[in-house]
């Protein structure tokens, strides 16, 4: 009697358990589309380096690439200039979760050939870039306050 | 002479018994007379099946035929070459058709009209029609939703053939980054075992089902753009998006139709003569190819 109790309970317990995961709200993102303000910027407030940080959004596209939601991304040339180190980069805004789920994100981005990110505000205006110049050095320039 | 009695009454009677056969009758509205100088014959617009009937041009004829127009009438014709020549034309009298079962006016709006598109039978149909759609390098001088609207109405006049129209509109994200330049492109749609299958007979060479037609005008096949069923999902949403895809009735002739009826300003199940008038500028001769659209009583 007490043995087919508690193979009833587990069998209950089972599926609630199958019940709550099936009916679960299925993961949704949505964005804001915001879009990259093409321009030059300067500062001097840099951390890791005492020197100026100028860089120019030279073009701002589509990269007709979209998230595992549908939602498309940007790609953003970007021209970088730091003392001796001066690049000019893609950075796009799709991100690969370990999942294997792919995210668009509004205000974050990654450069495609180098580990360098970049974030942006709401109205689109460069909050930071950070470069990575070697294993153990990273350049972070400030513009907005 | 008996003989020959025989033989000339067997011919008549054979005549007549052939002849019949190729007569028939339809109801419909008189819904446009056209006095066609080309082709010195009267032309009627009927309203519950799009075609020309056409009957000779007498001073008695152009009365009669004027005082029809709008009227519910019985026509018994016959087909010559594909052309309907009237023998009778006569206003219905009451109780002889039920006007609320007949569905006879396919320009006016019909609040019972319930569209459908039409089911082909086979890939043989849907390729017969495509390449039967006008296209004699109209391109350079016609719009796409001219050139749709037409191609649409000849399908549901000439085959009876109900159809649908895909419009793909392009945000503004795209247009602006991308530097293109149209910011909408319609083709007419049909479906074929249950699938949609666009007939754009200016930018392709045969019927391509729906996504391979989006993702030739999006450029890629990596981008989806979102079946809507509200023209404002894409007017209202310029950046979350490079495209979107609305699906409609025949009927729909450009955005602002759609437009109009998602802000509740039209209701449409019917074609508009005036838009036929103008789409049918498309398309080189249009004046001799839709005699039926001119308002010159």
């Amino acid at each position: 009697m007490k043995k087919s109790l508690k193979t009833l309970a587990l069998f209950i317990v089972t599926l609630t358990l199958v019940f709550v995961s099936t009916s679960a709200p299925v993961f949704s993102h949505t964005i804001q589309g915001t879009l990259v303000l093409k321009g030059r910027l300067k500062t001097d407030r840099v951390d890791g380096s005492r020197q100026t940080c100028k860089i120019k959004i030279e073009e701002v596209k589509n990269l007709l690439l979209q998230d595992s939601f549908g939602n498309p991304a940007y790609k953003v040339l970007v021209a970088i200039s730091v003392g001796k180190y001066q690049r000019t980069l893609w950075f796009n805004n799709l991100f690969q979760l370990e999942s294997g789920t792919s995210i668009v994100k509004d205000l974050e981005y990654h450069a495609s050939n180098a580990p360098h990110t970049m974030s942006i505000n709401s109205q689109g205006r460069i909050k930071n870039i950070k470069i990575k110049k070697n294993s153990s050095h990273y350049i972070t320039c400030h513009f907005i306050r | 002479m008996l003989r020959r009695q025989s033989i000339l009454s067997l011919f008549f009677v054979s005549f007549f018994v052939i002849s019949s056969s190729w007569a028939k009758t339809v109801y419909t509205t008189v819904f446009n007379v056209v006095d066609s100088y080309k082709q010195n014959s009267l032309l009627i617009l009927s309203g519950a099946d799009g075609r020309i009937y056409r009957i000779s041009k007498s001073p008695r004829n152009i009365r009669k035929l004027n005082s029809l127009i709008g009227q519910v009438v019985r026509i018994d014709y016959q087909e010559v070459s594909s052309r309907a020549f009237i023998q009778s034309i006569s206003k219905v009298y009451s109780g002889e058709i039920d006007e609320t079962i007949m569905d006879l006016n396919h320009f006016r709006y019909n609040e019972l009209r319930n569209f459908a598109p039409t089911e082909l039978k086979s890939m043989n149909d849907v390729e017969y029609i495509f390449k039967n759609l006008l296209n004699k390098g109209d391109k350079s001088i016609s719009q796409c939703y001219k050139r749709a609207h037409i191609w649409a109405y000849d399908m549901w006049s000439k085959m009876g053939i109900s159809s649908e129209k895909v419009f793909i509109f392009y945000t503004k994200r795209y247009t602006i980054l991308e530097e293109f330049d149209w910011w909408f492109h319609v083709a007419p749609v049909v479906t074929f075992n249950k699938e949609k299958y666009v007939l754009d007979r200016t930018f392709m060479k045969k019927p391509v089902p729906l996504l391979d037609w989006k993702n030739y005008f999006i450029r890629t096949n990596k981008i989806t753009c979102p079946v809507i069923d509200n023209y404002f999902d894409f007017a209202d949403n310029q950046w979350t998006r490079l495209c979107y895809l609305v699906i409609t009735p025949m009927y729909y002739y450009d955005p602002l139709s759609i437009e109009n009826r998602d802000n509740g300003r039209e209701k449409r199940n019917h074609w508009n003569l005036r838009e036929l008038q103008f789409a049918r500028k498309a398309f080189r001769n249009w004046s001799t190819l839709y005699p039926q659209f001119d308002t010159n009583r």
